[in-house]
């Protein structure tokens, strides 16, 4: 399937962009044309070894360590990415965070780290780049949530929380900003061969596979492929949409 | 016999403010609470509002000029409480109104008095006056004015939220182009204009002065065409501008009238005055004891509020009056020094303790009224209510003009501390800053 053609020359941002399904959309985005940025948070191994993958394919990315719960670091981002390219056309707040425990074994801090990270991240960024959205009538904004906030499923309370939050702020900042011809939609990942998928025990991936109907876990171009429609024009009546990619748990 | 319910504060704080949202003003209540504008004032601590979670709010109204619960008026108003003094006159011949009628006279030359409850009130006494003093049909206001909500007020208020649904207005009532010396001299000239009314420095309408020059053609034509002088001085006076208990003392001509009231009854009773010449007073309504009292009204002069005005009238002194002065001038510039460089500043104006905080319109369609949902007030400036929440929750209660939402309108309590200006500054910096930033 070709990348959307209209990507070609937008302006994207995506947070926790140094591996995993942030670095394949970073990838996609440079591969469909759109000038990437990518933000990370801890390991400079990740970030050098993300820019050298994007380089070998042509796509020089700029990157921000930081996190997305620091108001800071986002003012920083956006105001280094207003001065370079002129504002932000993509956003994609995928930068997130999660600890597989049992209610009993998750502390307070726990909880604000998840909660921070995974929610108040995304309305950070989202506050940040929307300034410029409005003032110039377009823009896509793309949450990566998880399928915990659509499925009854089980999953650590904190993350299904802020994944949660994440659908709710989706809808409400849809219904807030589509006045701008601004769209907003929450992409909900099931089970992936990478990520949290290749970190849970056997029977949990077991317990997964007899819940979905396609017996498998998803591969990324799965997800980036509808990531890219959604940011793209061809979705231009799309918003406040959430679309579960996790096999029909 | 039946208790009356108590009125315990506690429990009036638990339920009084929905109390207010039910049978008082929904919408205020709603207003206040989408605005997360603080609402359980527990107490008063030197001379301002502390909220429930130990937070100290500066009110700058300005209705609480002496601070809240001034401790003098305070003392003075229990030991009236306390006698079994009357609290009402059968005769009228009120001997609190007498006495402070006789102090006011003493401090402004004017030898004649009546004591309204409102600030209103007395704009409608000196309408009254006027008419019955020159039998002619015509009252001039200035465009911008707020003189007050009844309906004599409504008629002299600058077209708006104030006035538009109230009509048909007082006949005969126009309002003249704001410090427009030509069209006064015009207006005048036709010989039927009862009365001018005006704000030397108009508080609703932006906390806007009128110069020097149109203050004394004001006072010249006026004499020149018979026509009555009014001076609302329910902003401007008691010290407020630093000129003097009156501000309009120093003006070339008295005016025939001066109204004071907002703090008149030291923030704690309501009261106010409208002041005139004795010879005025009589022409109008001293042909016989049928009109004597043809315009008044029950608790004109009561005791408690004289009492109350006698003790504030006290605390305004030359000490004070240099005080708010420096003070004023001190704010002022620590504001233009602070602010010079925001784009959403554009200059103060004002005097004294009445300064106005004059703001660029914010351009940016997400700090819009039509965004926020009421595409009713789209127009309207949003500067001044999105600057004065952040400041309210800096603890500053600072409030927009009613007539001009792009003016900051700040009058602070005379006895303000000199370090609580000086936070005051820091905290309008910072926020219009970040107003200034989330509009780029």
């Amino acid at each position: 399937m070709k990348p959307p053609a209209d990507l070609e020359g937008s302006r994207a941002l995506v947070t926790g962009g140094s591996r995993g399904l942030g670095l394949e959309l970073c990838r996609a985005l440079g591969r469909a044309g759109a000038r990437v940025a990518f933000t990370w948070a801890h390991e400079p191994s990740d970030a050098k070894a993300a820019r050298a993958s994007l380089e070998a394919e042509g796509i020089e990315a700029l990157d921000f360590q930081g996190s997305v719960s620091d108001s800071g670091h986002v003012r920083e981002v956006v105001a280094a990415l207003e001065a370079a390219w002129g504002g932000v056309d993509l956003l994609v707040n995928n930068a997130g965070l999660t600890q597989v425990l049992p209610i009993s074994l998750i502390d307070e801090a726990d909880w604000d780290e998840v909660m921070d990270t995974n929610a108040k991240g995304a309305f950070l960024f989202s506050r940040a780049v929307l300034r410029g959205m409005i003032r110039r009538r377009a823009g896509r904004i793309l949450n990566i949530g998880n399928f915990s906030s659509e499925r009854l499923v089980e999953a650590p309370v904190h993350y299904a929380a802020s994944k949660s939050a994440l659908r709710g702020l989706t809808e409400a900042l849809a219904r807030e900003v589509g006045r701008y011809g601004i769209t907003v939609n929450l992409l909900a990942p099931g089970l992936l061969e990478e990520g949290l998928g290749a970190m849970l025990p056997q029977h949990r991936i077991d317990e997964y596979l007899e819940q979905c109907p396609l017996r498998r876990l998803g591969a990324l171009p799965e997800l980036t492929r509808i990531a890219l429609f959604l940011l793209s024009a061809d979705a231009a009546f799309v918003t406040g949409a959430k679309i579960a990619v996790d096999g029909g748990v | 016999m039946k208790q009356p319910p108590s009125l315990d504060y506690d429990a009036l704080l638990r339920v009084g403010y929905e109390e207010y949202r039910r049978f008082v003003n929904p919408i205020i209540a709603e207003r206040a609470r989408l605005a997360g504008e603080p609402l359980r004032v527990e107490r008063v601590a030197d001379g301002s509002p502390i909220l429930s979670d130990g937070r100290r709010i500066e009110d700058m109204h300005g209705i609480q000029a002496f601070g809240q619960r001034n401790p003098e008026v305070n003392e003075a108003l229990l030991e009236y409480l306390h006698s079994d003094r009357p609290s009402w006159f059968p005769s009228r011949v009120n001997p609190y109104a007498g006495r402070l009628a006789a102090i006011l006279a003493a401090r402004t030359g004017y030898d004649n008095a009546f004591f309204p409850c409102t600030g209103t009130g007395a704009v409608e006494a000196a309408l009254k006056l006027s008419r019955a003093l020159t039998r002619r049909p015509r009252i001039l206001s200035i465009q911008g004015a707020y003189h007050g909500c009844t309906f004599g007020s409504c008629a002299l208020m600058s077209p708006g939220i104030f006035r538009d649904a109230f009509g048909p207005h007082l006949p005969g009532v126009s309002a003249l182009p704001f410090d427009d010396p030509a069209a006064l001299e015009e207006a005048l000239a036709s010989g039927d204009v009862a009365a001018l009314v005006l704000e030397p420095i108009q508080g609703e309408g932006g906390v806007r002065p009128l110069s020097e020059a149109f203050i004394e053609a004001a006072c010249t034509l006026s004499e020149a065409h018979g026509t009555l002088l009014i001076a609302d001085e329910i902003q401007t006076g008691l010290g407020r501008t630093g000129r003097g208990l009156l501000h309009s003392a120093s003006w070339s001509r008295r005016p025939d009238i001066v109204l004071l009231g907002k703090a008149l009854g030291g923030g704690l009773v309501p009261i106010s005055a409208m002041l005139t010449r004795a010879a005025l007073f009589e022409r109008a309504y001293g042909r016989d004891f049928a009109v004597a009292e043809s315009h008044n009204t029950s608790f004109a002069g009561n005791a408690l509020g004289c009492i109350a005005a006698l003790r504030t009238l006290e605390l305004v002194d030359e000490d004070l009056l240099a005080g708010n002065r420096r003070k004023g001038e001190q704010l002022r510039r620590a504001l233009e020094a602070r602010l010079s460089t925001n784009p959403l500043f554009d200059h103060v104006r004002g005097e004294g303790m009445m300064l106005g905080l004059v703001l660029e319109p914010i351009d940016h369609p997400w700090l819009s009224f039509e965004h926020f949902g009421y595409p009713s007030l789209e127009g309207r400036s949003l500067v001044a209510p999105l600057l004065c929440r952040r400041l309210y929750a800096r603890g500053f209660f600072t409030f927009p003009c009613g007539h001009d939402w792009g003016v900051v309108r700040i009058q602070p309590r005379y006895g303000i501390e000199e370090e609580a200006l000086e936070r005051f500054v820091d905290a309008c910096a910072e926020e219009l800053e970040q107003l200034a930033e989330d509009t780029r």
